[in-house]
């Protein structure tokens, strides 16, 4: 990793934790002071970490897919940017996707802590099914991200309308209905894309191991990832449940989802850390 | 009678395992099942000497697992019943949704009351005067957003994403055709290894032509398949990383195969994929007191570094202990180490495995005998072997068709969620009339109610009496 890229990165970081700092301090006091200043942050960070991955793709020769560092930056940039881009265009979702940044800010930190030096692709991952994999992988981690926000502000406004509390920034999301159509079009989001990505990845293994499918602690998190999902889906489009049902889920689900993007290969032994050679 | 009850108990049976309630019971239940399997630890994940390891720090709690067969979770009788139940159930899901399927997808002329409008979600009652065509208008805006519209004397019906019902009955044809893929790989597939260096043949169906290592493929010779190795090449950067590992083939009709990691040959529905290499010194042995000389090139894998091996000496009754450094230096504490497996510096440490107390002797490749005890050994060449895997997999393109199958299906379900907008037209005693205008939209309520909200504020400035 050289200088510039470090630089570019933490700056993003700061970026993030200063949106993350002015979303608390919304949450806590109920104070609707510099939403606009978290916006631009948020909008500042996710260009400077785009920004940071150009420079490590211009540095390497190759798209961030490789090693802990790439991928999980890479991630969470998949994150940022519909963040930044969702924040710019509708005011009335501002606050609630901002909640996501701190997520994206422990991200992208723990990638920058797990930070390797620049490599060429080795001969593995000379692959084009190795871009489709990890380029979707990352459109469902954005969506599932999104999805858990969107059921975590649901919950809070629930609440506080059981409660019968008003005033505050919670004032100002979407209605319980709008919230919960959100919270599942993410979520159906990730589902679709992480279907291709496992399917992404089979050819993949098919073609670098010899089997589309060798219950490697990564796939099986994947597949179970994917049947959560599955099952939230069918709940919504078969039993019509709705509301806190559906929001518990979906943050719950979120769980399965780190361990699969960083806990798993972390603590497993696993062929996507191997991968031969 | 008896009869008749056997078929109503039969179609109960029927109901139960195709009941969608029970799709959601076996996704969970498979779900709870792959987490056992993440969480125990695996037979087959392990190897022999790892799971003894487990098994000695916590024996109560592992012969506890064994005895409910959690950790052989995917070979297990409850994994297996999960697995078929989901696809009975699926199965059965699948007949009924193709049986319905001509129904959904028919669009056709409705006759709709205005009383069994107003209750629904999104229901406006626009006002238009004495305007006889507003149906007609109606059906202008619909079509002009693409929608297909169907209609009677007072009422009409239109539809987007129509056929989303055949994309939901390939979603689901395509999971029986992973599994039953899944089950014919299970049951079909072949697979072999071998390690062969330059000039080396595979050619199974050639008997007395087998180097040593054909002993691996007993089980599944893949005797339609030939070929000689050409050549290996590693190629590596300034700081040693590896960016390109080739293996050269020529088959039997003389043509030359280029294989790399991704991009296997395959012939006969044989994948055969290079996967790794290791490297192969010939070692000469001289032991000047019986005049004997011997070389042995013996394959030996450096990965991890300095990875001990053995190397037999025939004639000598010998046999060497052996460790290849292919880039060697000496790390701060004076270890031996390699920055890599490119073959800069390569330096193998040689010691008589019946001697122990005889120190390993270094001996740089080129750098003339060496002695070892009563023998004088020198490593004159070193070259890289491939590692090859062979495959024959039949139910590979059956879960690949499915896979693709799944992928369409379910993008043009969830992608395209089928629309309905229904109109009705109401007389009034006066002369005037109301247009009835509702809809509902598969999945989530945006953006489809906005657009229902423009195509009544469209038609109610259009119709304005």
């Amino acid at each position: 990793m050289n200088t510039a890229e470090l630089v570019i990165a933490w700056s993003a970081c700061v970026a993030y934790a200063l949106t993350s700092v002015i979303v608390i301090h919304h949450m806590i006091f109920a104070s609707r002071r510099a939403v606009k200043l978290a916006m631009w942050a948020a909008v500042a960070g996710a260009l400077l970490h785009l920004g940071s991955l150009v420079v490590r793709t211009v540095a390497s020769g190759h798209l961030p897919v490789m090693g802990n560092y790439e991928t999980a930056s890479a991630a969470a940039l998949f994150a940022a940017l519909p963040v930044a881009w969702i924040t710019l265009r509708r005011e009335d979702l501002r606050l609630p996707i901002l909640v996501a940044v701190p997520v994206i800010m422990l991200a992208l930190g723990w990638a920058i802590l797990k930070r390797d030096a620049v490599s060429p692709l080795t001969p593995p991952f000379q692959s084009t099914w190795l871009v489709i994999h990890v380029l979707f992988a990352n459109l469902s981690f954005g969506g599932f991200v999104l999805a858990c926000g969107g059921g975590a502000c649901w919950l809070l406004v629930e609440r506080r309308q059981r409660l019968g509390t008003t005033g505050g920034w919670l004032d100002r999301l979407p209605s319980l209905d709008s919230l919960d159509d959100l919270t599942f079009r993410f979520a159906l989001f990730g589902f679709v894309n992480e279907a291709v990505m496992i399917v992404a990845g089979a050819f993949w293994a098919d073609a670098l191991w010899g089997k589309y499918w060798g219950w490697d602690p990564v796939e099986v998190w994947s597949l179970l990832n994917w049947l959560v999902y599955g099952l939230y889906v069918h709940l919504r489009v078969i039993h019509k449940w709705r509301g806190k049902r559906m929001a518990w889920l979906a943050v719950v689900s979120m769980i399965t989802v780190f361990i699969m993007f960083w806990g798993v290969n972390v603590f497993e032994s696993s062929a996507h850390r191997l991968m031969a050679m | 009678m008896a009869g008749s009850s056997l078929t109503h108990h039969l179609r109960q049976q029927l109901r139960g395992l195709s009941s969608r309630r029970k799709s959601a019971v076996l996704i969970g239940l498979l779900c709870a099942l792959l987490l056992v399997a993440l969480v125990v630890p695996q037979e087959g994940r392990t190897t022999p000497d790892e799971y003894m390891s487990l098994f000695q720090s916590m024996p109560e709690l592992l012969t506890w697992f064994q005895r409910w067969g959690l950790t052989r979770i995917y070979q297990s009788p409850a994994f297996a019943t999960v697995f078929v139940m989901l696809l009975v159930n699926l199965g059965l899901n699948l007949w009924q949704r193709a049986r319905a399927l001509p129904t959904q997808v028919e669009l056709r002329a409705p006759h709709l009351r205005p009383g069994g409008m107003k209750g629904r979600k999104g229901h406006r009652a626009i006002p238009v005067g004495a305007n006889r065509s507003a149906l007609d208008a109606a059906a202008a805006a619909l079509d002009r957003r693409r929608y297909e519209v169907a209609r009677s004397d007072t009422s009409l019906r239109a539809l987007k994403g129509r056929l989303s019902p055949v994309a939901s009955v390939i979603f689901h044809a395509s999971l029986i055709l992973i599994g039953a893929g899944a089950v014919i790989s299970m049951s079909t597939r072949r697979a072999a290894v071998v390690r062969l260096g330059p000039t080396e043949r595979y050619a199974p169906a050639e008997l007395g032509h087998a180097p040593e290592t054909w002993g691996e493929l007993a089980n599944a010779p893949f005797g339609e398949i030939a070929f000689t190795v050409r050549d290996v090449e590693v190629e590596y950067t300034e700081r040693s990383e590896m960016i390109r590992a080739s293996l050269f083939i020529v088959d039997d009709a003389g043509a030359e195969h280029e294989l790399r990691p991704n991009y296997p040959y395959r012939k006969s529905g044989i994948n055969v994929r290079f996967t790794n290499f290791g490297l192969a010194p010939f070692v000469t042995v001289l032991d000047p007191a019986r005049g004997f000389s011997s070389a042995a090139p013996y394959k030996v894998m450096v990965m991890p570094e300095g990875q001990a091996d053995t190397l037999p000496v025939p004639g000598l009754g010998e046999v060497l202990g052996i460790k290849l450094y292919p880039d060697h230096f000496l790390d701060d504490d004076g270890q031996h180490a390699s920055h890599s497996t490119d073959l800069r510096n390569p330096v193998a440490l040689i010691a008589r495995i019946e001697q122990p107390d005889l120190p390993e002797v270094a001996v740089p490749l080129g750098a003339g005998p060496v002695s070892l005890g009563p023998y004088l050994v020198s490593l004159d060449k070193v070259m890289y072997w491939a590692r090859i895997d062979l495959a024959k997999d039949r139910g590979r393109w059956t879960v690949y068709v499915g896979l693709v199958l799944a992928i369409i299906g379910m993008t043009w379900r969830l992608g395209v969620p089928r629309r309905t907008i229904e109109c009705c037209f109401e007389p009034l005693e006066d002369g005037t009339g109301i247009l009835h205008l509702a809809g509902r939209s598969d999945f989530t309520e945006e953006p489809f109610a906005t657009q229902l909200s423009q195509i009544g504020d469209e038609l109610a400035r259009e119709l304005a009496p």
